[in-house]
């Protein structure tokens, strides 16, 4: 292996020791945090007096997590001004390797591909932890009877329905009852659907367990009803519900790496979300998954198989926030033109656009912030206002390139980061600043007074917010924010365009803040577009979340080599996703699997 | 509102339970059935928490007059017809939230039932990467010593639950769950997902108990066979993990044994009767469903399903919309705590309301006779929020109630100012409440030893 240098991979601008009083990192300054600061309103309105018993403060500013699992937990600021030493990656690092559950969204889609269920049973789960945002953090896994009880009712109700006539059972086992007799393709059964539910060959002790289970479903019912038994049984067992790898050694490290059946697994679930088909268990059977260049190679004819999509979707989804949007509720009356109809159809726009951009255009992230057209249907299009759009089928349009580039100017991403139905900057900045640069910010101090400014019908929200950038405290934090969202200004919370706002023209130049790669001044939405589209820090945020969710972790030190492998083959494949999508098949993280232990 | 499908009497559940027996004594064996209480001299005793998130307006929570001649304000209006019934913990302080990471709401969601810290992890916070609870909730603890052999440990119900998660907008459905959403915990980094739908809340308690016919009998005993084969599976993958991905199978597996346990249940308590099924009117908005969840609540423990219960209105971001009778306000109830703009007249209404949803709790549990009282007379009602004062997320002298647990000793009707002192005291009084002798619980600093007073 050549010998590679990460870039530097701690992100934020270093903690600052606590001193007596309640210091914190807070948004790259040291701030004091004293008792004068309580009470005080950010803006500038006196609140009141605090009834702390000063013998017990509450809620001193809190302490930066674990550096051991966390980037930069605490501070504020970007990727590429921390003080970590390089990392060296002349051996391959995997970090860890944790046993990892399926998710709803993967155990939906493995009993679509396993019995044809497609009635999305997994939804009845209790949802994940978030944890690291994507909802498959393996470092916080834990169980409930809720939970446990709720995966029998799912694998009760897939397992009857799957066997309640004989057309069902033929579909589950091509094994002639008549010709070959119930204990035969019981066993057939056992075998073959083990193989698929396991996503490995059986072992002999399962069998015979599994045997078993038929033949104690089966009493006094019909062969039929012992299938079921073992479908109910397999749904439920760890071999099934957790990814389960043991590894094999790597001759002369103290490393494993996954089987070549363990890495089919971890292909399919990356890029389809789902169980391995027969084709890749018989590869792997083959061994034929045990090099970088054989799963390379698997990788790519896997990307054409319209399951990745899918993957791409619901990262995209949870990334930008938008999965929710069907429910969304806005204050009746203040926008006359929406209704509830339209959540779905914001969402829809944003999934299109980015599936056409990813799997049929230009193929690469600056695209999905500067693409001047969109996919709208008749009804979106006449909420947007666009011209010649009509009835429910989806097409391509070209917008007003003056006024929308990319997804940050769907009505999906700002009517997301709109709360309620008054605009508000600072949402919207965070969400740039933390979402799309990867940036960190801390929360506002306990005791601080936190008022959004009051609605004044004689003012821009830029006004009602100017007190947020000029008194401390709340202004250390939000220079860095606020101008930033300030460039989405000229759209309202369902994200139709303004030009003026209680009567007033809408300034929407804002400003990077310093340390950024986009460090400067914009003059609007737009040009904010074209700016994150040309950020490479924008960028290499992108591949660190997918890092996040492909993996089910937050990268930590031990990842670095990981996560600059993949930040680097993204930025040198300009930023093309489906070459982030392969990228992630070669990474330490993905080959290697640390040494077992006890 | 559910209405009763059929009631059971004590005498067909002994006629049930004794069914089981002669039919199939290998289940006995197998299940261990629960035993019947119907006719025991004393009603056990209950654990309820109920959390309103974002706290309270603290001088319209107080009630003006002494500690016994008091009067409810406006506000607490709701509660007069169980003034009596109600035991105002004031002077207490969410002291463990000086510890640990996370933004405000999520320590004290951490807190208020562990007396422990948030624990650092990935979730990204305004105030350091969270995990979750650094120890168990004092509801499970209360569970693991009064609720084994029942059905369920415990129930934990909710309404409008993770809505707001990772999403930054009104209405979103579930996502995600994190430190912000969960109080009750079996352990450190443990939380405990609430039921948040009203259908399969009640499947999952009721559609299987009482039933035990012989095909019944028969489908439990598949299911059991079903069950063991799986925990054989643990088993056997667990014997080739490390510690860690052991130890996260084996809490499953431990799971599934309880709930193999669980098969077969039926019911007891003289004034058992199992609702029918909640239809899609139950769950048509926050208030209906809220509704739902507490009779589900009140009958599992009237039917003595389970003896700890936990009703959660809603996760602590409380974004739920608020376009119902009696609110009709446009924002969601964080908005007016500080998202949007701090609104004391708006959150007057929100605590209100949140006050008419405790009273309807002690309504259904005064409805439910047991003996010469009732099941709130045997059940000690626990009202928490996670932060006191709403715009500033102040968590000293948090608004804590106590309603209830005649029959525990609670003395109520009471307006007990309490010097100011960290909650931990109170939830070591709530363990010895139901017949422990701690003295001490979650962080060590916190404890002073139990809080006096109550009984």
């Amino acid at each position: 292996m050549t010998r590679r240098t990460a870039r530097n991979l701690q992100i934020g601008a270093g903690s600052i020791q606590a001193g007596p009083a309640a210091i914190k990192p807070f948004c790259g300054l040291a701030l004091l945090v004293t008792a004068g600061l309580l009470g005080v309103g950010c803006t500038g309105e006196a609140a009141s007096p605090n009834p702390a018993d000063p013998s017990h403060p509450t809620g001193t500013a809190g302490a930066a997590g674990t550096p051991t699992n966390v980037s930069g937990a605490g501070t504020s600021g970007l990727g590429g001004n921390g003080t970590t030493p390089p990392v060296t990656c002349t051996e391959p690092n995997p970090g860890g390797a944790p046993i990892r559950r399926l998710t709803r969204f993967e155990l939906n889609n493995t009993l679509r591909d396993l019995l044809g269920d497609t009635t999305r049973a997994g939804d009845q789960l209790p949802p994940e932890s978030k944890g690291n945002g994507f909802s498959n953090d393996a470092a916080i896994l834990s169980s409930s009877r809720v939970l446990i009880d709720a995966y029998r009712t799912i694998a009760a109700g897939v397992a009857a329905t799957a066997t309640k006539d004989a057309a069902g059972v033929a579909k589950l086992s091509s094994c002639d009852v008549a010709k070959q007799g119930e204990e035969a393709c019981a066993h057939d059964f056992v075998k073959d659907f083990g193989r698929k539910a396991f996503r490995r060959p059986l072992t002999d002790a399962e069998s015979t367990a599994a045997y078993g289970v038929y033949v104690a479903g089966k009493e006094g019912a019909t062969h039929a009803a012992g299938l079921k038994a073992v479908i109910e049984m397999m749904l439920q067992s760890p071999q099934f519900l957790y990814r389960v790898e043991l590894g094999t050694p790597v001759p002369g490290k103290s490393l494993r790496r996954p089987t070549s059946t363990e890495a089919a697994t971890r292909l399919s679930y990356l890029l389809w979300g789902s169980m391995p088909d027969t084709a890749l268990l018989d590869l792997a059977a083959q061994n034929q998954l045990d090099t970088p260049e054989q799963v390379k190679a698997q990788a790519e004819l896997m990307l054409k198989d319209s399951r990745s999509r899918d993957v791409v979707r619901y990262f995209t989804d949870t990334l930008y926030g938008i999965g929710g949007l069907d429910g969304l509720e806005r204050t009746d009356g203040v926008f006359p033109t929406f209704n509830a109809s339209l959540g779905p159809l914001f969402r829809q726009e944003t999934e299109r656009f980015i599936e056409d951009v990813v799997w049929n255009g230009a193929g690469d992230f600056a695209t999905l912030f500067n693409a001047p057209y969109t996919f709208v249907n008749g009804p979106l299009a006449t909420f947007y206002g666009f011209p010649g759009v009509t009835g429910d089928s989806w097409q391509r349009v070209e917008r007003d390139p003056t006024q929308r580039l990319g997804l940050l100017t769907h009505a999906s991403v700002l009517a997301a980061t709109t709360p309620g139905s008054r605009n508000n900057p600072v949402v919207r900045g965070k969400f740039i600043f933390e979402e799309l640069f990867c940036g960190h910010v801390p929360s506002p101090p306990v005791g601080l007074n936190v008022k959004e400014p009051p609605a004044d019908p004689t003012r821009t929200t830029r006004e009602r917010f100017a007190a947020h950038r000029e008194q401390e405290p709340c202004k250390t934090c939000h220079v860095m924010l606020d101008p930033i969202g300030y460039g989405l200004e000229n759209f309202d919370g369902v994200g139709l365009w303004r030009d003026t706002e209680n009567g007033k023209p809408i300034d929407a130049s804002g400003e990077f803040p310093a340390g950024m790669d986009v460090t400067g001044a914009f003059a609007g939405p737009t040009d904010l577009a074209k700016k994150i589209a040309g950020s490479t820090t924008a960028q290499s945020c992108f591949a660190d979340k997918w890092l996040s969710f492909a993996y089910g972790r937050v990268a930590g030190d031990a990842d670095a080599c990981s996560k600059n492998q993949l930040e680097t083959a993204f930025n040198e494949a300009h930023g093309n996703v489906k070459a982030l999508l392969l990228a992630a098949t070669q990474t330490d993280a993905f080959l290697y699997m640390p040494a077992a232990t006890p | 509102m559910i209405t009763s499908k059929n009631r059971l009497t004590r005498r067909t559940v002994l006629r049930g339970a004794g069914q089981v027996a002669i039919a199939l004594p290998f289940l006995e064996a197998m299940l261990r059935p629960l035993e019947t209480h119907a006719q025991a001299a004393t009603a056990p005793k209950r654990f309820v928490v109920f959390y309103s998130p974002g706290g309270t307006l603290l001088d319209k929570w107080r009630p003006t007059g002494s500690e016994t001649q008091f009067t409810l304000g406006d506000m607490m209006s709701p509660l007069v017809p169980y003034q009596q019934q109600l035991l105002f913990l004031d002077g207490l302080n969410l002291s463990v939230t000086e510890q640990g990471v996370g933004h405000p709401h999520s320590r004290g969601m951490a807190g208020v039932l562990t007396g422990a810290e948030l624990l650092p992890g990935n979730f990204v916070t305004g105030g350091g990467n969270a995990g979750f609870a650094n120890g168990p909730s004092v509801d499970q603890v209360i569970g693991e010593r009064i609720s084994v052999g029942r059905k369920f440990r415990s129930l934990e119900f909710s309404t409008a639950w993770a809505i707001s998660g990772r999403s930054l907008m009104d209405g979103a459905v579930a996502e995600t769950s994190n430190a912000a959403d969960q109080i009750t915990y079996a352990g450190a980094n443990k939380p405990l997902p609430p039921m948040v739908n009203p259908k399969v809340a009640f499947d999952r308690v009721f559609s299987d108990v009482g039933t035990q016919d012989a095909a019944a009998i028969l489908e439990n005993k598949k299911t059991v066979s079903i069950l063991d084969a799986v925990r054989g599976q643990f088993d056997q993958v667990s014997a080739q993990l490390g510690a860690e991905d052991r130890a996260k199978l084996q809490e499953h597996q431990e799971l599934i044994r309880q709930m193999e346990l669980s098969l077969g249940s039926t019911t007891a308590g003289e004034s058992c009767a199992v609702p029918g099924a909640p239809t899609d009117a139950d769950a048509k908005d926050v208030p209906t469903k809220g509704k739902t969840m507490t009779d589900l609540l009140v009958t599992s423990l009237a039917c003595d399903l389970t003896r700890v219960a936990t009703m959660q209105w809603a996760d602590s971001e409380s974004k739920f919309p608020l376009n119902f009778d009696p609110l009709q306000l446009p924002d969601h109830h964080h908005g007016y705590q500080h998202d949007t703009a701090y609104d004391p007249n708006a959150l007057f209404k929100i605590y209100k309301w949140f006050g008419s949803n405790f009273a309807y709790l002690l309504g259904r549990l005064s409805a439910v006779k047991e003996g010469d009282g009732t099941l709130l007379d045997n059940t000690v009602v626990l009202w928490v929020s996670e932060i006191q004062e709403p715009p500033t997320h102040n968590q000293t002298n948090m608004p804590f109630m106590i309603a209830g647990g005649k029959n525990l000793g609670v003395k109520t009707g009471r307006w007990l100012k309490v010097a100011s002192q960290p909650h931990n005291g109170l939830l070591v009084t709530l363990l010895n409440v139901f017949g422990g002798t701690d003295t001490a619980f979650g962080r060590k600093e916190y404890n002073k030893g139990a809080l006096a007073g109550l009984t």
